[in-house]
């Protein structure tokens, strides 16, 4: 520090130019601080990537597990509709309900308005027609609800006559009253006429 | 009180630097061995620990009829195996709380959904070993809920499995695969090129502790690559429809097998191919072995009866006779060598024309003009019609029929092929017969597969090659206008009609061979057309064997149930014009 002084002593008296010294001592420590700092924070910010990068693989291990266990849900949901759109669902079922297949097609032509063939009401002893399902299928893993169907038509049935006795109701009170204003689900909306 | 001596500092000095120096140096030459010296070899060492090397299964692709609908797929399947020497309680939360479920109350709740006893599973699972099987190939429903049990002994080994989503529809075309996956029979191997898919291969690092994958450690050798699908012609709600009643006509005439073939005529698409006793090639263990295949290409046997519209045909084309010609049919016609051919059911001698001798199946008229034309020449109109010639199919197994070369013909031989004796044909070719008369003349190949699709919907088609004309058209409207009156006047031919429509057709009642004469019983059959103005549709039914019927009257009501079905299927109006006015007697 004295020989620094003695210097500067020294050159301020021999010329007026000013010179401005670094400061070698702050420079010193300021350089290997930022490296260190630098490396320390590289570390770091390695460290988050590492730790986020872990995650991920845990997460992408979990959503794996995931999409595996969506596979099976839809491999079992293929499996149900498989079975219930195949030929042989759908024959038991549609014998079930009492459907029986015409084998007298009709055609109406658009063009000329006419009909091509005779309207013939399906027979339901047509010995020709099969009407059980004779085709194996051991792949069918569930079957229409035929119960369920009967009950859902037994209770539109049901709706249908409420309909059609409160249509007659109607009409029955309108020969004698003024209209009569109807609301409700399965009424009639207006009395309009 | 002692005290240490202060000694020589800069000996002690020296000495303990000397140590430091040999531990360094003794740290370092590891330091060098493990990272440069053995750096290989313990990275090698120490991956192998962790690193996995794994198989990319490939999907099979799929099989779909004409309209997308899939017939086969490929699905997973699960083993379900136990470590015995693991099974002990388990705490389950229920209701919040930790419940213990012993080994008993889990051995009844997988009895449960394994469909087992209970005292089949506890006889599994008891024991020090690591591995017991409880069950094979179970579906993904139950592996589901085997997974909700969180049972920590029980372990899935999952695998690649095909189903057949509708049964043994079509069954005997597709064929099957074995419990390996490897195709075994019908499209499945036929076409296996296309299915097939190439396995990939990958190889990862996992944590020891967790088997977590370590990020970014795979190195993917192959990329999986999936099987393309195959895509066929067939009509699998039209296929269903034809089993149907094949099956329902075997159990009544209590025939060995019957079959029906249902061609597009201007394509020759195969619509249907159907068999009766079919395959579910789901359980191919509950068919007969022999009911596995596909006798539509694999079967040949004399035709009889419906080889007669290829003589009518090729007699017409050759100009040797018309629709009205006539000639006089005895039942029984003498042949110079001194044997004698017959007609099915005795008859005064009638005059019929050749439409007549078609209507009433004559065998003793069909020779007559079947002898105007030279040996040779019908021999290749035969060729023309694909007698004796496998077909583009080449299924598998596929038989060529039997056509003997005309020179080897024996004298018999030479009248009886007029009539489908002495030559052998299988029932595609059959069909295709009347395809050729139905199509103006004009013979196609069959086409079974659209063609192969990949992944990205590009289709490799099944080329349409040119057909190969048999007989002129006008030949071939001549021969139509002929069956026309089989179905409207034919005893049995009548039986066939389907109300509101033009349907052309000929039965056969065909005798079997047997040893070295022929057996009791037939192969019956009728092959038509329709509509017959134009026709779009042939149908082939043929019923072998059968036990109660001795005649063709068999195979008409199954051949008239699929027809209308077909003209239903495919929005076919009924006629509005009437057939061709043709005598049959003089």
């Amino acid at each position: 520090m004295s020989t620094l002084g003695v210097a500067g002593a020294r050159t301020s008296s021999r010329a007026s130019r000013a010179v401005s010294i670094p400061n070698l001592r702050s420079t010193k420590v300021a350089v290997p601080l930022i490296v260190v700092l630098g490396l320390v924070g590289i570390q770091l910010v390695q460290l988050l990537i590492g730790v986020f990068i872990s995650q991920g693989a845990y997460e992408l291990a979990q959503l794996k597990a995931y999409k595996h266990e969506l596979g099976t849900t839809s491999e079992i949901l293929k499996a149900e509709v498989d079975s219930l759109s195949s030929q042989q669902n759908l024959a038991n079922a549609a014998q079930g309900l009492g459907m029986v297949a015409n084998s007298n097609p009709v055609f109406l032509n658009v063009g000329d308005q006419k009909i091509i063939g005779k309207p013939t009401a399906a027979k339901a002893n047509d010995s020709a027609k099969v009407a059980r399902n004779l085709v194996p299928n051991s792949a069918l893993v569930s079957t229409t609800d035929l119960g369920a169907i009967k009950a859902a038509q037994a209770a539109a049935t049901k709706v249908e006559s409420v309909k059609s006795q409160t249509v007659k109701d109607v009409a029955n009170s309108q020969t004698t009253a003024t209209k009569v204003a109807f609301s409700g689900e399965g009424l009639l909306a207006s009395p309009t006429n | 009180m002692s005290y240490m001596q202060p000694g020589n500092p800069a000996k002690r000095l020296r000495l303990f630097m000397a140590v430091v120096l040999v531990v360094v140096l003794a740290f370092t030459w590891k330091l060098v061995e493990f990272q440069v010296v053995r750096a290989a070899e313990i990275n090698k060492i120490s991956k192998e620990k962790r690193s996995v090397t794994r198989t990319l299964p490939a999907l099979r692709g799929s099989i779909e009829d004409s309209d997308g609908n899939v017939l086969a797929r490929s699905v997973y399947r699960y083993d379900i195996n136990a470590a015995p020497v693991n099974v002990k309680p388990i705490m389950r939360s229920v209701s919040g709380s930790s419940v213990e479920i012993s080994v008993d109350q889990q051995a009844m709740e997988l009895a449960a959904i394994l469909d087992m006893t209970k005292e089949e599973v506890m006889a599994k699972i008891i024991g020090t070993s690591n591995y017991a099987n409880l069950a094979k190939n179970v579906n993904s429903s139950v592996y589901s809920k085997l997974k909700e049990l969180e049972i920590p002994w029980i372990y899935y080994d999952q695998k690649l499995a095909r189903v057949y989503p509708s049964g043994a529809v079509a069954g005997n075309l597709l064929g099957f695969v074995g419990v390996d996956g490897e195709p075994l029979a019908g499209i499945e191997r036929q076409y296996n090129s296309c299915l097939a898919g190439v396995d990939g291969q990958e190889t990862f690092e996992r944590g020891a502790t967790d088997g977590i994958r370590i990020p970014n450690s795979a190195v993917i050798a192959q990329k999986a690559r999936n099987g393309s699908d195959v895509v066929l012609t067939i009509d699998s709600d039209l296929q269903y429809y034809a089993q149907q009643i094949l099956t329902n006509t075997v159990s009544k005439l209590r025939a060995d097998w019957a079959s029906a073939v249902v061609i597009e005529v201007k394509t020759g698409n195969i619509l249907a191919a159907a068999e009766a006793p079919s395959v579910d090639p789901n359980a191919t263990g509950k068919s007969n072995a022999a009911d596995r295949g596909s006798r539509i290409f694999q079967a040949s046997f004399e035709p009889g009866s419906t080889m007669k519209t290829v003589t009518a045909a090729t007699v017409i084309d050759q100009g040797e006779a018309t629709p009205e010609s006539k000639i006089k049919a005895p039942y029984r016609f003498h042949l110079p060598w001194g044997q004698d051919i017959t007609d099915s059911h005795f008859h005064e001698t009638q005059k019929l024309t050749l439409t007549g001798v078609l209507r009433d199946s004559s065998n003793t008229g069909i020779i007559q003009f079947g002898a105007r034309v030279e040996t040779k020449t019908r021999f290749d109109y035969f060729k023309k019609f694909g007698v004796g010639e496998k077909t583009d199919v080449r299924f598998e197994g596929e038989t060529a029929g039997l056509l003997a070369n005309w020179q080897d013909w024996d004298k018999m031989t030479d009248k009886t092929s007029m009539f489908g004796q002495g030559i052998a044909v299988t029932p595609i070719q059959a069909a295709f017969f009347y395809q050729t008369i139905a199509n103006g003349g004009v013979r196609l190949q069959p086409r079974l597969i659209e063609g192969c699709r990949d992944a990205n919907g590009n289709v490799v088609a099944t080329p349409v090659k040119p057909g190969v004309q048999a007989v002129s058209s006008a030949s071939a409207r001549s021969t139509i206008d002929m069956l026309e009156k089989v179905v409207e006047q034919g005893g049995i031919g009548r039986t066939a009609g389907v109300p509101g429509y033009r349907v052309a057709g000929k039965s056969g009642t065909a005798q079997i061979k047997d040893g070295a004469g022929y057996g009791t019983r037939y192969a019956i059959s009728f092959i038509g057309m329709a509509p017959a103005e134009d026709p779009q549709y042939v149908v082939a039914v043929t019923v072998y064997k059968p036990r109660t019927v001795s005649n063709s009257i068999g195979a008409t009501p199954p051949f008239k149930s699929i027809m209308e079905q077909v003209l239903l299927n495919y929005r076919v109006p009924p006629a509005t014009t009437k057939s061709k006015k043709i005598d049959t007697e003089w």
